[in-house]
């Protein structure tokens, strides 16, 4: 492992593993979604205009093959005509039956829009119909056409309301964490070497990637905080109410307490003797945390319901595309950065030895 | 082993007994952080009932597990590396720790439930999690205290250290101790107890192993 220290491949792996994870992370389309409509009910019998919003969709591309319904349950209600003024807007009319039982009476409807271009797309309980006019006729489910595609027609990331753009925050705030982790991890596999060996390198690589450890959980916390604002609202409702987000925080404190140990002890091989015991007592307790107590406590986080999996996160395959090499990218720079302070630490030692 | 481990744990109680000030001076800390905590509240539900609870003995035990190491001169631990094992040092310190964690947690609830009352519905499963509560208590710190005896100005080092690693036990003892506040299933209160109990072992094992790297000086 020392010798691949300055090796270069990994670098420049990293660099362009990451370089790639932001490009691609930022320049990638959010999917079609609806954002608004108006207006928002109608009555039974009624003949009503609804206008809607439409967020990254191709309504003027898609043309004749633009279909629109209102859905509760079985139900759907096609619109009979449609008008797009451009590609994020159109104008669709809806004939709400008089004779519209009761079950779907005084209900709130999804609102489901299809083309060619976009695939299917859904504004899940945005629209009600109210009680209105009522006929005794015999109602029958109207026939529902099957349509081409259901998948966009372009590379996006899914559109996921209350998400919204944020989705792209996932290629960077979990990769942190990620980071972290391997980092607080190495720097625990480095402190058994020390205790081993007696190796005055291992000790300097344990409290260099306890270092970057920390940088990237404290990324890892700032780029949380921004993502938790926007989609669960003001921090302190939420902030140290989460089992993730304290696991982070106790790892990072944690691990100051690390480096306040390691300022205590002014001599070098106690210093490296005291600190790697007290860092295997800190990645256990820390593991203990992030594995044990979530069983215990709730979390909002996804994958929730006392489960820490990660695989409960629901990666479609092009965020997977993108997510898989920034979490190996953040990786291998955070070892990078770890890399450079051994290096800068053997040198010093060097000079030092070379002046006495 | 267990000779030495006898002949360890029989000279800290007589220490302790000789030493009866130490221990008086302690006993005393916890009415006060109590009468403290009364003067401060005076009225509390039972969820703050138990977090105060167990806020006071884990301030109590630092003061009560630091002194297990700082108390003693270097030239004392000299004696003792030539003379005994480093494990059956540790386990003695340990075991005596939890001796007096027990004694201070029963006096400790005793004078609180007197001035802040008794809510506990299943008594028997709450002492059961202040046992272990206080099993918790006694193993993790007593590693600190050693750690932290090896540096100046241990005393403030001792709860920088702790306190980090104190934070993720001190949920599940909140969350163990909940059993005795409230009805709960059977299968989830012995889940609770069995995470609690892996822990202590867990720490246990990782202080036989470890403890002779920060023994010798």
């Amino acid at each position: 492992m020392i010798k691949q220290m300055y090796k270069r491949w990994w670098k420049v792996t990293g660099a362009l593993l990451v370089l790639y994870s932001i490009l691609i992370g930022l320049a990638v389309p959010v999917g079609p979604g609806l954002s608004n409509l108006s207006p928002k009910e109608a009555k039974t019998g009624e003949e009503v205009l609804v206008r809607l919003q439409g967020y990254n969709t191709h309504f003027r591309e898609a043309g004749s093959s633009l279909r629109v319904w209102l859905r509760h349950k079985d139900l759907y209600l096609q619109a009979d005509q449609i008008h797009s003024s451009s590609d994020w807007h159109v104008l669709a009319r809806f004939h709400i039956p008089a004779n519209l039982p009761e079950a779907y009476r005084d209900q709130v409807y999804d609102v489901i829009v299809n083309d060619d271009e976009d695939g299917t797309f859904i504004l899940p309980r945005a629209f009600s119909v109210l009680s209105g006019e009522t006929s005794g006729e015999a109602f029958e489910l109207p026939a529902v056409e099957s349509v081409k595609n259901n998948d966009p027609q372009w590379f996006n990331f899914p559109h996921r309301v209350v998400l919204y753009e944020t989705i792209r925050n996932l290629l960077f705030h979990v990769p942190m964490w990620f980071a972290m982790t391997l980092l607080l991890t190495f720097s625990f596999a480095y402190a058994i070497a020390y205790l081993r060996t007696f190796n005055p390198v291992y000790d300097a690589i344990a409290a260099a990637t306890a270092h970057a450890g920390i940088l990237f959980g404290l990324l890892g916390f700032v780029t949380g905080a921004l993502w938790g604002n926007f989609a669960w609202g003001a921090l302190n409702k939420w902030l140290l109410q989460d089992t993730k987000i304290l696991g982070a925080l106790i790892g990072i404190l944690l691990y100051m307490a690390y480096f306040v140990l390691r300022g205590a002890l002014g001599d070098d091989e106690k210093r490296a003797r005291i600190s790697s015991v007290y860092n295997i007592f800190a990645w256990v307790m820390f593991i203990v945390f992030i594995y044990v107590t979530p069983r215990m406590t709730q979390t909002l986080h996804p994958g929730n319901g006392g489960n820490p999996a990660f695989s409960s996160y629901d990666l479609d395959s092009h965020l997977r595309m993108v997510f898989y090499p920034a979490v190996i990218g953040w990786m291998l720079i955070g070892l990078w950065i770890s890399s450079l302070q051994v290096r800068y630490q053997l040198l010093k030692e060097k000079l030092y030895d070379q002046e006495n | 082993m267990l000779k030495e481990l006898k002949t360890l744990l029989w000279k800290e109680l007589k220490l302790e007994w000789r030493n009866r000030h130490a221990l008086n001076g302690l006993l005393l800390y916890v009415v006060l952080m109590v009468v403290l905590v009364y003067l401060s509240f005076e009225k509390v539900d039972f969820i703050t009932w138990n977090a105060l609870l167990w806020l006071i003995l884990l301030f109590s035990s630092i003061n009560a597990v630091a002194k297990s190491f700082l108390g003693e001169s270097s030239a004392r631990h000299l004696y003792y590396y030539n003379v005994a094992r480093p494990q059956a040092v540790i386990l003695s310190k340990i075991i005596y720790n939890l001796f007096l964690m027990l004694l201070i947690a029963g006096i400790a609830l005793a004078v609180y439930s007197l001035v802040l009352g008794f809510p506990v519905l299943y008594p028997l499963r709450y002492f059961a999690a202040l046992f272990l509560g206080a099993a918790g208590f006694a193993t993790l710190f007593t590693m600190l205290a050693a750690m932290a005896s090896r540096a100046e100005n241990s005393a403030a080092l001792m709860a920088i250290l702790s306190f980090p690693l104190f934070i993720p036990m001190l949920i599940i003892l909140l969350t163990v101790s909940r059993a005795g506040l409230v009805p709960m299933e059977g299968a989830a209160i012995l889940q609770n107890f069995t995470l609690l109990f892996l822990l202590e072992l867990v720490i246990v094992s990782i202080s036989l192993l470890l403890f002779p790297y920060i023994w010798r000086d």
